[in-house]
């Protein structure tokens, strides 16, 4: 985790998932701003030729402006790419049962081994590309629970997959908000209802 | 309770205060001293079951997202330490029966009803498959807040430091078993709300507790 997953845009110059790791803090790729822990949930944000900035990181969550999905008119015809980013993708292999003290408690997921690619996010569909191999296509109407984890998001494909995504350069949090806000206009624009929950599967009203 | 589960207890309650900060506890007698109850509590960093756990009298048994379980160290030392998994990207009965079948036993369950840890420290929806559940035990909700464990270890942070953390136990909450589906759906949004509205109220008295 990093303050990047909790501050997707720079406070600054407002540029989206442009904040990196670099070196014990992170930096903003477009105007320099440097972010670093302050005492307790601080965040301190330095901006380039100014005074570091120490707030508490719900002050800075505050300040982000709602994800926003590019314009497109309904009756477009193009498959309008939204968010593209390198991932780390691994798919659930099946179930493993848990017991303690000969008490069945559960299954919980095997997870195949970690294959790097791109994750795509466009108008109709999610595609992760690996490194080597088939592309793996989704359309979002495939998509059945949005879930983020420790370090990444987990999605459910209808009929499909598992898959857990880990973002070595972006925000989980945006990616999480992104996935979602596309889904809710998907959902709206088809007539489905409104979404009310991403998970454990996605429900409408 | 388990000797595994009283070593741990004794050996964060004692360790807390060197490595973390100073622990203050609010509320232990609203713990049911028997029978079966739900503790619902809010979720804003890794410690909170870690510190709740040591500090209820009572043994919890605590829903815990499946990942947890993947490496095999850890799910032995989970399962030990009486946690279950959920799988959370579907429906999972187990967790629900588990759940459901350590309250027949009169025991008691430990549930984060946000379903993750919050982002900014601030209070999230409530899991509307929690509050079914709530509806569905029809026993005392223990609703509990924990402050301060956020400053100590917020999510986006690579580590923990040293900070005061508060915990309140609030006056148990009731509401009967509804066993109809479909009337225990209507009531979701009115539990939801009493519930959450309550541990707001729960949090504040924390924040001011650990003097924040």
């Amino acid at each position: 985790m990093a303050i990047r997953d909790l501050l997707w845009a720079c406070p600054f110059c407002r540029a989206e998932d442009a904040i990196r790791t670099e070196g014990r803090g992170e930096v903003c790729k477009r105007c320099g701003a440097r972010f670093r822990r302050g005492a307790g949930a601080e965040i301190e944000a330095r901006p380039v030729g100014g005074q570091p900035v120490r707030r508490h990181a719900a002050e800075w969550a505050a300040e982000l402006p709602p994800v926003r999905l590019p314009d497109e008119t309904e009756a477009g015809p193009d498959e309008r790419e939204y968010r593209r980013t390198a991932a780390v993708a691994r798919f659930v292999v099946g179930l493993a049962p848990v017991h303690a003290r000969g008490r069945y408690l559960g299954r919980v997921e095997r997870l195949g081994p970690a294959v790097q690619g791109t994750l795509v996010l466009t108008s109709r569909a999610l595609t992760f590309a690996p490194g080597e191999g088939q592309a793996h296509r989704w359309p979002l109407e495939a998509v059945a629970a949005v879930q983020p984890s420790s370090s990444g998001l987990q999605l459910r494909m209808r009929g499909g997959p598992v898959v857990l995504f880990r973002f070595p350069d972006a925000s989980v949090r945006l990616w999480e908000e992104t996935i979602q806000a596309a889904l809710r206009r998907l959902y709206r624009r088809a007539g489905w209802g409104e979404i009310v929950e991403f998970q454990p599967r996605i429900s409408v009203r | 309770m388990s000797r595994l589960y009283r070593c741990c207890q004794a050996l964060v309650r004692a360790g807390w205060p060197v490595v973390g900060g100073r622990l203050h506890v609010q509320g232990m007698e609203n713990i049911p001293s028997k029978g079966p109850f739900l503790l619902i509590a809010n979720h804003q960093s890794v410690l909170d079951p870690i510190l709740i756990q040591a500090v209820c009298p009572r043994v919890l048994h605590t829903m815990a997202k499946s990942t947890q379980f993947l490496s095999p160290p850890m799910r032995w030392l989970m399962a030990r330490l009486h946690s279950f998994p959920v799988r959370r990207f579907e429906i999972d009965p187990q967790a629900v029966r588990h759940a459901l079948r350590r309250l027949e036993e009169g025991q008691g369950v430990g549930i984060y009803i946000e379903g993750e840890r919050s982002w900014d420290g601030r209070l999230q929806a409530p899991r509307r498959g929690t509050v079914r559940l709530i509806l569905r035990a029809g026993v005392p909700v223990v609703p509990t807040a924990i402050a301060g464990s956020y400053e100590a270890w917020p999510r986006w942070a690579r580590g923990p430091r040293r900070a005061d953390v508060a915990i309140v136990f609030g006056q148990p909450l009731r509401w009967p078993a509804v066993r109809d589906r479909r009337e225990r759906e209507a009531l979701v949004d009115a539990a939801a709300s009493q519930l959450m509205s309550r541990l707001s109220d729960l949090l504040s008295a924390a924040s001011r507790l650990r003097g924040g």
